[in-house]
Protein backbone atom coordinates (compact mmCIF):
# COMPACT_ATOMS: atom_id res chain seq x y z
CA UNK A 1 0.00 0.00 0.00
CA UNK A 2 2.73 2.34 0.93
CA UNK A 3 4.54 1.25 -2.08
CA UNK A 4 1.55 1.98 -4.34
CA UNK A 5 0.90 5.39 -3.07
CA UNK A 6 4.28 6.72 -3.40
CA UNK A 7 4.06 5.76 -7.21
CA UNK A 8 1.05 7.27 -7.47
CA UNK A 9 2.23 10.40 -5.63
CA UNK A 10 5.47 10.13 -8.38
CA UNK A 11 2.99 9.82 -11.12
CA UNK A 12 1.26 13.21 -10.00
CA UNK A 13 4.28 15.16 -10.28
CA UNK A 14 4.90 13.76 -13.11
CA UNK A 15 1.77 14.48 -14.62
CA UNK A 16 1.81 18.57 -12.90
CA UNK A 17 5.36 18.88 -14.13
CA UNK A 18 3.90 18.08 -17.58
CA UNK A 19 1.46 20.72 -18.01
CA UNK A 20 3.40 23.33 -16.79
CA UNK A 21 5.43 23.00 -19.92
CA UNK A 22 2.56 22.18 -22.31
CA UNK A 23 1.27 25.50 -21.37
CA UNK A 24 4.60 27.54 -21.54
CA UNK A 25 5.15 26.38 -25.06
CA UNK A 26 1.91 27.94 -26.05
CA UNK A 27 2.54 31.75 -25.03
CA UNK A 28 5.38 31.77 -27.31
CA UNK A 29 4.17 32.09 -30.79
CA UNK A 30 1.39 33.71 -32.25
CA UNK A 31 -1.75 30.88 -32.34
CA UNK A 32 -5.34 31.38 -33.25
CA UNK A 33 -6.90 29.32 -30.78
CA UNK A 34 -9.81 27.23 -33.38
CA UNK A 35 -12.07 25.27 -31.55
CA UNK A 36 -13.92 22.70 -33.94
CA UNK A 37 -16.48 19.88 -32.89
CA UNK A 38 -15.09 16.90 -35.11
CA UNK A 39 -18.19 15.15 -35.79
CA UNK A 40 -19.38 16.99 -39.32
CA UNK A 41 -17.62 15.42 -42.24
CA UNK A 42 -16.95 16.48 -44.90
CA UNK A 43 -16.52 19.76 -43.07
CA UNK A 44 -14.21 18.47 -40.21
CA UNK A 45 -13.74 14.87 -38.88
CA UNK A 46 -11.13 13.01 -37.57
CA UNK A 47 -8.95 10.64 -39.96
CA UNK A 48 -5.41 8.69 -38.96
CA UNK A 49 -5.95 10.88 -35.75
CA UNK A 50 -5.79 13.74 -37.25
CA UNK A 51 -8.35 16.74 -37.41
CA UNK A 52 -9.29 17.21 -41.13
CA UNK A 53 -12.03 19.00 -43.65
CA UNK A 54 -12.90 21.99 -45.62
CA UNK A 55 -13.48 24.06 -42.25
CA UNK A 56 -9.90 23.18 -41.17
CA UNK A 57 -7.90 23.79 -44.60
CA UNK A 58 -10.40 27.11 -44.35
CA UNK A 59 -9.08 28.49 -40.50
CA UNK A 60 -5.78 27.43 -41.39
CA UNK A 61 -5.79 29.58 -44.61
CA UNK A 62 -7.22 32.32 -42.69
CA UNK A 63 -4.93 32.07 -40.03
CA UNK A 64 -1.94 32.27 -42.56
CA UNK A 65 -3.64 35.25 -44.03
CA UNK A 66 -3.57 37.03 -40.52
CA UNK A 67 0.14 35.98 -39.60
CA UNK A 68 -1.37 33.59 -37.39
CA UNK A 69 -0.83 29.69 -37.05
CA UNK A 70 -3.95 27.68 -36.29
CA UNK A 71 -3.89 25.59 -33.55
CA UNK A 72 -7.13 23.29 -33.79
CA UNK A 73 -8.92 22.25 -30.34
CA UNK A 74 -11.90 19.56 -31.06
CA UNK A 75 -14.72 19.88 -28.44
CA UNK A 76 -18.33 18.99 -28.34
CA UNK A 77 -20.29 21.42 -30.18
CA UNK A 78 -22.32 22.63 -27.58
CA UNK A 79 -18.71 23.58 -25.76
CA UNK A 80 -18.03 25.68 -28.30
CA UNK A 81 -19.82 29.07 -27.75
CA UNK A 82 -18.86 28.71 -23.78
CA UNK A 83 -15.12 28.19 -25.01
CA UNK A 84 -15.40 31.47 -26.93
CA UNK A 85 -17.07 33.42 -24.46
CA UNK A 86 -14.67 32.02 -21.58
CA UNK A 87 -11.71 33.26 -24.05
CA UNK A 88 -10.91 29.46 -24.16
CA UNK A 89 -10.31 29.71 -28.24
CA UNK A 90 -10.35 32.74 -30.29
CA UNK A 91 -12.45 31.25 -33.13
CA UNK A 92 -14.71 28.54 -33.67
CA UNK A 93 -15.52 26.92 -36.93
CA UNK A 94 -17.81 24.14 -37.48
CA UNK A 95 -20.45 24.04 -39.66
CA UNK A 96 -21.99 26.90 -37.74
CA UNK A 97 -25.25 28.11 -39.08
CA UNK A 98 -25.85 31.48 -38.71
CA UNK A 99 -28.51 31.96 -36.36
CA UNK A 100 -30.42 35.43 -34.26
CA UNK A 101 -30.23 33.36 -31.07
CA UNK A 102 -26.44 32.75 -31.89
CA UNK A 103 -25.48 36.10 -32.42
CA UNK A 104 -26.33 37.28 -29.20
CA UNK A 105 -23.91 35.54 -27.79
CA UNK A 106 -20.99 35.21 -30.63
CA UNK A 107 -20.14 37.19 -33.09
CA UNK A 108 -20.39 35.69 -37.22
CA UNK A 109 -18.71 36.54 -39.84
CA UNK A 110 -19.91 36.65 -43.36
CA UNK A 111 -21.44 32.49 -44.44
CA UNK A 112 -18.82 30.75 -46.36
CA UNK A 113 -20.54 28.08 -47.28
CA UNK A 114 -24.81 27.97 -48.05
CA UNK A 115 -26.63 24.63 -47.27
CA UNK A 116 -29.53 23.43 -48.62
CA UNK A 117 -31.76 21.58 -46.87
CA UNK A 118 -32.59 18.02 -47.82
CA UNK A 119 -35.16 15.94 -46.53
CA UNK A 120 -34.04 12.01 -45.72
CA UNK A 121 -36.05 9.00 -45.76
CA UNK A 122 -36.66 5.37 -46.15
CA UNK A 123 -37.19 4.10 -50.01
CA UNK A 124 -39.68 1.52 -48.89
CA UNK A 125 -42.13 3.52 -46.97
CA UNK A 126 -41.16 6.45 -49.81
CA UNK A 127 -44.90 7.83 -50.52
CA UNK A 128 -43.71 11.11 -51.26
CA UNK A 129 -46.31 13.71 -51.10
CA UNK A 130 -45.68 17.46 -50.72
CA UNK A 131 -48.49 16.96 -47.64
CA UNK A 132 -46.22 16.82 -44.70
CA UNK A 133 -49.94 16.66 -42.05
CA UNK A 134 -48.64 14.59 -39.26
CA UNK A 135 -45.31 14.33 -39.76
CA UNK A 136 -42.70 14.00 -37.96
CA UNK A 137 -39.71 16.12 -38.93
CA UNK A 138 -36.20 14.77 -37.03
CA UNK A 139 -33.63 17.91 -37.43
CA UNK A 140 -30.65 19.34 -35.72
CA UNK A 141 -30.67 22.06 -33.04
CA UNK A 142 -29.18 25.13 -34.12
CA UNK A 143 -29.12 24.72 -38.23
CA UNK A 144 -30.57 25.78 -41.35
CA UNK A 145 -33.08 23.10 -42.21
CA UNK A 146 -34.61 23.45 -38.66
CA UNK A 147 -35.43 27.16 -39.85
CA UNK A 148 -36.94 25.65 -42.77
CA UNK A 149 -39.16 23.00 -40.84
CA UNK A 150 -40.45 25.00 -38.72
CA UNK A 151 -41.67 27.05 -41.64
CA UNK A 152 -43.36 24.24 -42.90
CA UNK A 153 -44.62 23.40 -39.13
CA UNK A 154 -46.61 27.03 -40.19
CA UNK A 155 -47.76 25.23 -43.46
CA UNK A 156 -49.20 22.08 -42.47
CA UNK A 157 -51.28 20.81 -39.66
CA UNK A 158 -49.77 18.62 -36.67
CA UNK A 159 -46.45 18.70 -37.76
CA UNK A 160 -44.01 17.68 -34.75
CA UNK A 161 -40.74 18.52 -34.60
CA UNK A 162 -38.02 16.89 -32.96
CA UNK A 163 -35.06 18.78 -32.44
CA UNK A 164 -31.62 16.83 -31.02
CA UNK A 165 -27.88 17.45 -31.18
CA UNK A 166 -26.28 15.10 -33.19
CA UNK A 167 -27.20 14.12 -37.22
CA UNK A 168 -26.26 10.40 -36.63
CA UNK A 169 -29.01 10.31 -34.02
CA UNK A 170 -31.56 11.52 -36.14
CA UNK A 171 -30.72 9.20 -38.55
CA UNK A 172 -30.77 6.14 -35.94
CA UNK A 173 -34.24 7.20 -35.11
CA UNK A 174 -35.48 7.47 -38.77
CA UNK A 175 -34.33 4.05 -39.09
CA UNK A 176 -36.65 2.63 -36.43
CA UNK A 177 -39.12 4.57 -37.60
CA UNK A 178 -39.71 6.66 -34.66
CA UNK A 179 -39.53 9.62 -37.25
CA UNK A 180 -41.05 10.11 -40.75
CA UNK A 181 -38.39 12.27 -42.31
CA UNK A 182 -34.91 13.98 -41.52
CA UNK A 183 -34.45 17.46 -42.66
CA UNK A 184 -30.46 17.52 -42.96
CA UNK A 185 -27.86 19.61 -45.20
CA UNK A 186 -27.47 18.56 -48.35
CA UNK A 187 -24.18 17.01 -48.01
CA UNK A 188 -24.62 15.28 -45.08
CA UNK A 189 -27.71 13.91 -46.25
CA UNK A 190 -26.03 12.29 -49.55
CA UNK A 191 -22.83 10.79 -47.25
CA UNK A 192 -25.83 9.47 -44.93
CA UNK A 193 -27.58 7.49 -47.83
CA UNK A 194 -23.78 6.28 -48.88
CA UNK A 195 -23.63 5.06 -45.24
CA UNK A 196 -27.13 3.09 -45.46
CA UNK A 197 -28.62 1.88 -48.82
CA UNK A 198 -32.10 1.65 -47.31
CA UNK A 199 -32.28 5.53 -47.19
CA UNK A 200 -32.92 8.59 -49.73
CA UNK A 201 -33.15 12.00 -50.15
CA UNK A 202 -34.43 14.87 -52.08
CA UNK A 203 -33.79 18.42 -52.07
CA UNK A 204 -36.02 20.91 -50.20
CA UNK A 205 -36.26 24.71 -50.07
CA UNK A 206 -33.84 26.96 -51.13
CA UNK A 207 -30.16 27.84 -50.09
CA UNK A 208 -30.55 30.08 -46.88
CA UNK A 209 -27.96 31.19 -44.36
CA UNK A 210 -25.08 29.89 -44.32
CA UNK A 211 -21.89 28.75 -42.22
CA UNK A 212 -20.41 31.42 -40.39
CA UNK A 213 -17.32 31.71 -38.46
CA UNK A 214 -17.86 32.40 -34.53
CA UNK A 215 -16.00 34.68 -32.42
CA UNK A 216 -16.40 36.20 -29.08
CA UNK A 217 -18.57 39.18 -28.77
CA UNK A 218 -16.75 42.42 -30.25
CA UNK A 219 -13.81 40.55 -31.06
CA UNK A 220 -10.80 42.34 -32.51
CA UNK A 221 -10.46 39.67 -35.13
CA UNK A 222 -13.60 39.47 -36.35
CA UNK A 223 -13.61 42.31 -39.13
CA UNK A 224 -9.82 40.95 -40.14
CA UNK A 225 -11.33 37.11 -40.52
CA UNK A 226 -14.05 38.12 -42.68
CA UNK A 227 -12.04 40.14 -44.72
CA UNK A 228 -10.03 36.96 -45.10
CA UNK A 229 -13.16 35.44 -46.14
CA UNK A 230 -14.22 38.03 -48.90
CA UNK A 231 -10.21 37.38 -50.54
CA UNK A 232 -10.73 33.72 -50.69
CA UNK A 233 -14.29 34.34 -52.12
CA UNK A 234 -13.15 36.37 -54.77
CA UNK A 235 -10.15 35.03 -55.55
CA UNK A 236 -12.13 31.04 -55.89
CA UNK A 237 -9.92 29.02 -53.09
CA UNK A 238 -13.39 28.97 -51.32
CA UNK A 239 -14.63 27.17 -54.56
CA UNK A 240 -11.24 25.16 -54.48
CA UNK A 241 -12.18 23.99 -50.99
CA UNK A 242 -15.79 22.75 -52.07
CA UNK A 243 -14.36 20.96 -55.06
CA UNK A 244 -11.75 19.49 -52.94
CA UNK A 245 -13.92 18.70 -50.07
CA UNK A 246 -17.57 18.31 -51.47
CA UNK A 247 -17.19 17.26 -55.44
CA UNK A 248 -19.35 18.74 -58.03
CA UNK B 1 -25.39 -2.57 -42.33
CA UNK B 2 -21.34 -2.22 -42.53
CA UNK B 3 -18.83 -3.44 -40.42
CA UNK B 4 -16.48 -0.93 -38.04
CA UNK B 5 -12.86 -1.59 -39.39
CA UNK B 6 -10.47 -2.63 -37.10
CA UNK B 7 -8.48 0.70 -36.49
CA UNK B 8 -11.17 2.22 -35.66
CA UNK B 9 -11.67 0.31 -33.07
CA UNK B 10 -8.50 0.35 -32.14
CA UNK B 11 -8.31 3.92 -31.84
CA UNK B 12 -11.70 3.73 -29.50
CA UNK B 13 -9.35 1.29 -27.32
CA UNK B 14 -6.76 3.64 -27.31
CA UNK B 15 -8.93 6.11 -25.62
CA UNK B 16 -8.46 3.35 -22.98
CA UNK B 17 -5.23 5.16 -21.26
CA UNK B 18 -6.69 8.53 -21.25
CA UNK B 19 -9.75 6.85 -19.09
CA UNK B 20 -7.56 5.27 -16.92
CA UNK B 21 -5.55 8.13 -16.33
CA UNK B 22 -8.39 10.08 -14.94
CA UNK B 23 -9.97 7.67 -12.88
CA UNK B 24 -6.95 6.68 -10.90
CA UNK B 25 -5.66 10.18 -10.32
CA UNK B 26 -9.28 10.99 -9.56
CA UNK B 27 -9.73 7.65 -7.27
CA UNK B 28 -6.31 8.26 -5.81
CA UNK B 29 -6.51 12.47 -4.69
CA UNK B 30 -10.53 11.37 -4.11
CA UNK B 31 -9.19 9.16 -1.63
CA UNK B 32 -6.89 11.39 0.11
CA UNK B 33 -9.32 14.15 0.61
CA UNK B 34 -12.07 12.04 1.45
CA UNK B 35 -10.18 10.68 4.34
CA UNK B 36 -9.15 14.12 5.70
CA UNK B 37 -12.66 15.20 5.76
CA UNK B 38 -13.84 12.41 7.38
CA UNK B 39 -11.90 12.32 10.01
CA UNK B 40 -12.26 16.05 10.69
CA UNK B 41 -16.18 15.30 10.32
CA UNK B 42 -15.63 12.51 12.90
CA UNK B 43 -13.70 14.88 15.11
CA UNK B 44 -16.54 17.23 15.18
CA UNK B 45 -13.62 19.62 13.57
CA UNK B 46 -15.55 22.48 11.21
CA UNK B 47 -18.73 20.26 10.72
CA UNK B 48 -20.83 23.15 9.23
CA UNK B 49 -18.31 23.46 6.03
CA UNK B 50 -17.38 20.05 5.56
CA UNK B 51 -21.19 18.99 5.59
CA UNK B 52 -21.40 22.03 3.04
CA UNK B 53 -18.51 20.69 0.81
CA UNK B 54 -20.29 17.06 0.61
CA UNK B 55 -23.95 18.58 -0.03
CA UNK B 56 -23.04 20.59 -2.83
CA UNK B 57 -20.85 18.33 -4.74
CA UNK B 58 -23.11 15.47 -4.95
CA UNK B 59 -26.53 17.31 -4.99
CA UNK B 60 -25.02 19.01 -8.31
CA UNK B 61 -24.77 17.10 -11.63
CA UNK B 62 -20.88 16.82 -12.51
CA UNK B 63 -21.14 17.67 -16.04
CA UNK B 64 -21.89 21.50 -14.23
CA UNK B 65 -18.82 20.81 -12.42
CA UNK B 66 -16.82 19.84 -15.09
CA UNK B 67 -18.03 22.96 -16.80
CA UNK B 68 -17.69 25.35 -13.98
CA UNK B 69 -14.46 24.33 -13.23
CA UNK B 70 -12.92 24.65 -17.08
CA UNK B 71 -14.43 28.04 -18.19
CA UNK B 72 -16.08 29.65 -15.47
CA UNK B 73 -13.13 29.23 -12.76
CA UNK B 74 -10.74 30.54 -15.38
CA UNK B 75 -12.13 33.62 -16.63
CA UNK B 76 -13.31 34.51 -12.91
CA UNK B 77 -9.86 33.59 -11.45
CA UNK B 78 -7.73 34.66 -14.48
CA UNK B 79 -6.03 32.04 -14.39
CA UNK B 80 -4.95 29.37 -17.21
CA UNK B 81 -6.90 25.75 -16.30
CA UNK B 82 -5.82 22.96 -19.18
CA UNK B 83 -8.56 20.36 -19.88
CA UNK B 84 -6.59 17.75 -17.85
CA UNK B 85 -5.94 19.68 -14.77
CA UNK B 86 -10.29 21.33 -15.19
CA UNK B 87 -10.90 16.92 -15.60
CA UNK B 88 -8.64 16.33 -12.36
CA UNK B 89 -9.97 18.97 -10.35
CA UNK B 90 -13.68 17.87 -11.00
CA UNK B 91 -13.70 14.28 -10.87
CA UNK B 92 -11.22 14.54 -7.59
CA UNK B 93 -13.68 16.92 -5.80
CA UNK B 94 -16.49 15.58 -6.68
CA UNK B 95 -15.49 11.80 -5.88
CA UNK B 96 -13.97 13.01 -2.31
CA UNK B 97 -17.43 13.94 -1.49
CA UNK B 98 -18.99 10.13 -1.99
CA UNK B 99 -15.53 8.80 -0.65
CA UNK B 100 -15.41 11.20 2.53
CA UNK B 101 -18.98 10.14 3.29
CA UNK B 102 -18.02 6.23 2.45
CA UNK B 103 -14.79 6.51 5.18
CA UNK B 104 -17.06 8.37 7.72
CA UNK B 105 -19.17 4.93 7.56
CA UNK B 106 -16.35 2.97 8.09
CA UNK B 107 -15.04 5.01 11.23
CA UNK B 108 -18.72 4.70 12.58
CA UNK B 109 -18.38 0.96 12.07
CA UNK B 110 -15.30 0.79 14.62
CA UNK B 111 -16.15 0.27 18.18
CA UNK B 112 -15.83 2.99 20.70
CA UNK B 113 -13.81 0.76 23.24
CA UNK B 114 -10.73 0.84 20.56
CA UNK B 115 -10.73 4.51 20.65
CA UNK B 116 -11.17 4.02 24.43
CA UNK B 117 -8.42 1.67 24.94
CA UNK B 118 -6.26 3.68 22.58
CA UNK B 119 -6.25 6.25 25.08
CA UNK B 120 -6.07 4.75 28.17
CA UNK B 121 -2.49 3.31 26.63
CA UNK B 122 -1.47 6.87 25.50
CA UNK B 123 -1.02 5.80 21.76
CA UNK B 124 -0.57 9.27 20.14
CA UNK B 125 -3.52 10.24 18.01
CA UNK B 126 -1.92 9.62 14.38
CA UNK B 127 -0.49 6.03 15.31
CA UNK B 128 -4.20 5.00 16.89
CA UNK B 129 -5.91 5.94 12.84
CA UNK B 130 -3.01 4.96 11.17
CA UNK B 131 -2.22 1.42 12.28
CA UNK B 132 -5.68 0.84 14.62
CA UNK B 133 -8.33 2.54 13.26
CA UNK B 134 -7.59 2.83 9.35
CA UNK B 135 -6.74 -0.53 8.48
CA UNK B 136 -9.87 -2.06 9.57
CA UNK B 137 -12.18 1.18 8.19
CA UNK B 138 -10.60 0.49 4.96
CA UNK B 139 -11.28 -3.61 5.04
CA UNK B 140 -14.85 -2.94 6.06
CA UNK B 141 -15.04 -0.17 3.09
CA UNK B 142 -13.29 -1.98 0.57
CA UNK B 143 -16.76 -2.96 -1.28
CA UNK B 144 -18.06 0.83 -1.39
CA UNK B 145 -14.87 1.85 -2.26
CA UNK B 146 -15.09 -0.59 -5.65
CA UNK B 147 -18.55 0.91 -6.58
CA UNK B 148 -16.88 4.34 -6.26
CA UNK B 149 -14.20 3.22 -8.38
CA UNK B 150 -16.44 1.75 -10.88
CA UNK B 151 -19.10 5.10 -11.15
CA UNK B 152 -16.19 7.08 -11.47
CA UNK B 153 -14.74 4.91 -14.22
CA UNK B 154 -17.72 5.32 -16.07
CA UNK B 155 -18.55 9.22 -15.08
CA UNK B 156 -14.70 10.25 -16.91
CA UNK B 157 -16.81 9.70 -19.90
CA UNK B 158 -18.37 13.05 -19.25
CA UNK B 159 -14.63 14.69 -20.00
CA UNK B 160 -15.01 13.46 -23.72
CA UNK B 161 -17.69 17.09 -23.72
CA UNK B 162 -14.56 19.47 -23.12
CA UNK B 163 -12.71 17.45 -26.52
CA UNK B 164 -10.48 15.08 -24.65
CA UNK B 165 -10.25 11.94 -26.55
CA UNK B 166 -11.37 9.53 -23.90
CA UNK B 167 -13.06 6.08 -25.24
CA UNK B 168 -16.50 7.90 -25.58
CA UNK B 169 -15.07 11.24 -27.44
CA UNK B 170 -13.20 8.20 -29.59
CA UNK B 171 -16.42 6.23 -30.12
CA UNK B 172 -18.53 10.06 -31.58
CA UNK B 173 -15.38 10.58 -33.45
CA UNK B 174 -15.73 7.43 -35.01
CA UNK B 175 -19.44 6.89 -35.36
CA UNK B 176 -19.21 10.80 -37.27
CA UNK B 177 -16.41 9.71 -39.35
CA UNK B 178 -18.39 6.90 -40.82
CA UNK B 179 -21.90 8.11 -40.54
CA UNK B 180 -22.38 5.05 -37.81
CA UNK B 181 -23.14 5.52 -34.86
CA UNK B 182 -23.93 2.20 -33.00
CA UNK B 183 -21.66 -0.15 -33.37
CA UNK B 184 -18.65 2.51 -32.02
CA UNK B 185 -21.01 2.94 -28.97
CA UNK B 186 -21.13 -0.61 -28.49
CA UNK B 187 -17.49 -0.69 -28.99
CA UNK B 188 -16.87 1.55 -25.84
CA UNK B 189 -19.57 0.01 -24.06
CA UNK B 190 -17.20 -3.34 -24.39
CA UNK B 191 -14.39 -1.28 -23.40
CA UNK B 192 -15.59 -0.04 -20.26
CA UNK B 193 -17.63 -3.16 -19.12
CA UNK B 194 -13.92 -4.79 -19.66
CA UNK B 195 -12.31 -2.22 -17.45
CA UNK B 196 -14.47 -2.75 -14.54
CA UNK B 197 -14.86 -6.25 -15.04
CA UNK B 198 -11.23 -6.10 -14.24
CA UNK B 199 -11.65 -3.94 -11.28
CA UNK B 200 -14.40 -6.24 -10.02
CA UNK B 201 -11.77 -9.28 -10.40
CA UNK B 202 -9.04 -7.36 -8.33
CA UNK B 203 -11.32 -6.44 -5.69
CA UNK B 204 -12.38 -9.89 -5.13
CA UNK B 205 -8.39 -10.52 -4.94
CA UNK B 206 -7.89 -8.35 -2.37
CA UNK B 207 -11.26 -8.86 -0.60
CA UNK B 208 -9.99 -12.88 -0.50
CA UNK B 209 -6.82 -11.87 1.12
CA UNK B 210 -8.15 -9.22 3.91
CA UNK B 211 -10.42 -12.49 4.90
CA UNK B 212 -7.64 -14.93 5.09
CA UNK B 213 -5.48 -12.66 6.73
CA UNK B 214 -8.48 -11.89 9.39
CA UNK B 215 -9.01 -15.35 9.95
CA UNK B 216 -4.90 -16.08 10.63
Amino acid sequence: MKILSNIMIFIYILLLIGCQQASDDIHKKEILKVGVSAEYPPFEFQQGGKTVGFDIDLIEAVASELGMKAEIQDMSFHSLISALQTNKIDVAISGMTITPERQKNVDFTDSYYQDTPTVVFIKEKANLTKDLTNKKLGVQLGSTPETWAKQQAKLYKGVEIISLDANPLLIEKLKLGQIDYVVIGKLQAIEFCKANPALSYVLVGQQSEGYGIALAKNSSLTEKVNQAILKFKKNGYLQQLETKWIGA
Amino acid sequence: MMMLMTDSIIFIIQGTAITLEYTFIALFGGVVIGAMLALLKFNQIGTPFINAYISVLRGTPLLVQLTITYFVIPSVLNIPVSIFAAGCIAFTLNSSAYIAEIIRAGLNSIDKGQFEACHALHIPTFYMYKDIILPQVFKTILPALINEAIALLKETALISILGEQDIMRRAQLVGAEHYNYIQPLITAGICYYVLTFILEWAAKKVEKVKYDYQRA
